[in-house]
C-alpha cells in the first residue's frame, strides 16, 4: 500500500490532500470511489501517473508482480 | 517566568495549577491561533466518544420517535379511560416529550451533520456526498409523512372539535417539527458506521 510504503498515517495523507481522514480508509479499502479531481491529487502527491495508483481491477500482490516478472523474464 | 513553561503542553500547565491567565500569556507567546488555543485548553474527546457507536446512536434514535409516538398514544389513550389513569397517562406523555427534546439534543450535538470540525467548509467530497444523500433521504420520509399527517390532523380538528381534537392535532404538528429538524442527522446517524480513530503518526 503506498501509504504505508511512505510511512504516513491516515491522518497526515488527509492533511496533505485537504480531506478528512476518514475518507482515507474509504478509499483504501475501495468503499468510496474519488472524483476525479480528488485522484489526480492523489496521483500528484505520490508522484505517480493515475493508473498507478488506482485501477478498475485489484492490485495484484507486489511479490507476485516482482518475483513473477523475473521468473518469466 | 515563562521560560520554564517552555516545555510543558496547556494541560501539563493546568495540572500544574497555573493562573488561567498565565496560560493564556503563555499561549500566545508561543503564537497559537485562536482554534488553537480553545483546542488546547479544552481538548476535545476521541471521536468514538463525541459520535458515539453506531448502536447507540441507532438506539437513540429510536427513542426520540418512539418517545413522540408514545406521547401520541399516551393522549390519546388518556381519552378513553378514567380521571386517574388519564392522570397517569398525561404524566408519561409529559415524560416522553422531555426524553424525546433530550435525544433530539444528544443527536443534534454528537453526529456528523453538526459535529464542528465538520461544518460546511470543511466538508470534504465523501462528507458532502454523506450529507446530501442524508437530506435527500430525509426529504422523502418527509413528504410520506406529511401526505399522511395533513389529512390526519385536518380530520381531527375538523372531527373532533374542542382541546382533544387540538391537542391530537398538535401533537401530530410536533411530530413534524421534529421530522423537519431531526430527519437528517438522523439519517446520518442511522447509517454511518462506527467511526475509526486516527492511528497514531508512524515515527
Amino acid at each position: 500500500m503506498l501509504r504505508a510504503e511512505r510511512g504516513l498515517s491516515r491522518q497526515q495523507l488527509a492533511e496533505a490532500l485537504g480531506i478528512n481522514y476518514q475518507t482515507v480508509g474509504y478509499l483504501e479499502r475501495g468503499d468510496y470511489n474519488p472524483s476525479l479531481e480528488l485522484a489526480f491529487r492523489i496521483a500528484e502527491y505520490f508522484a505517480l501517473p493515475l493508473e498507478a495508483v488506482f485501477s478498475r481491477q485489484p492490485f495484484a500482490p507486489m511479490s507476485s508482480q516482482l518475483y513473477g516478472k523475473e521468473e518469466s523474464a | 517566568m515563562t521560560e520554564h513553561f517552555e516545555n510543558l503542553s496547556v494541560a501539563e500547565l493546568k495540572q500544574k495549577g497555573v493562573p488561567p491567565k498565565q496560560i493564556l500569556a503563555e499561549m500566545k507567546r508561543r503564537g497559537m491561533s485562536n482554534r488553537e488555543m480553545i483546542e488546547a485548553w479544552s481538548p476535545r474527546p476521541p471521536l468514538s466518544n463525541r459520535v458515539g457507536s453506531r448502536t447507540l446512536r441507532r438506539r437513540v434514535v429510536i427513542a426520540m420517535y418512539g418517545s413522540w409516538l408514545l406521547a401520541m398514544l399516551s393522549v390519546a389513550l388518556g381519552d378513553a379511560q378514567g380521571q386517574a389513569m388519564a392522570s397517569l397517562l398525561g404524566v408519561l406523555a409529559i415524560v416522553s416529550i422531555v426524553a424525546m427534546s433530550l435525544s433530539a439534543v444528544w443527536l443534534g450535538r454528537r453526529t456528523y451533520v453538526n459535529s464542528p470540525q465538520l461544518a460546511d467548509r470543511e466538508l470534504d467530497e465523501r462528507l458532502v456526498q454523506v450529507k446530501n444523500h442524508a437530506y435527500r433521504t430525509a426529504f422523502k420520509i418527509f413528504v410520506g409523512f406529511i401526505v399522511v399527517a395533513w389529512p390526519v390532523s385536518l380530520l381531527l380538528l375538523f372531527d373532533q372539535p374542542g382541546s382533544h381534537g387540538f391537542t391530537r392535532a398538535f401533537l401530530i404538528f410536533a411530530g413534524v417539527g421534529l421530522l423537519a429538524t431531526t430527519l437528517p442527522t438522523a439519517v446520518v446517524a442511522w447509517r454511518e458506521p462506527d467511526p475509526a480513530e486516527p492511528e497514531p503518526i508512524p515515527v
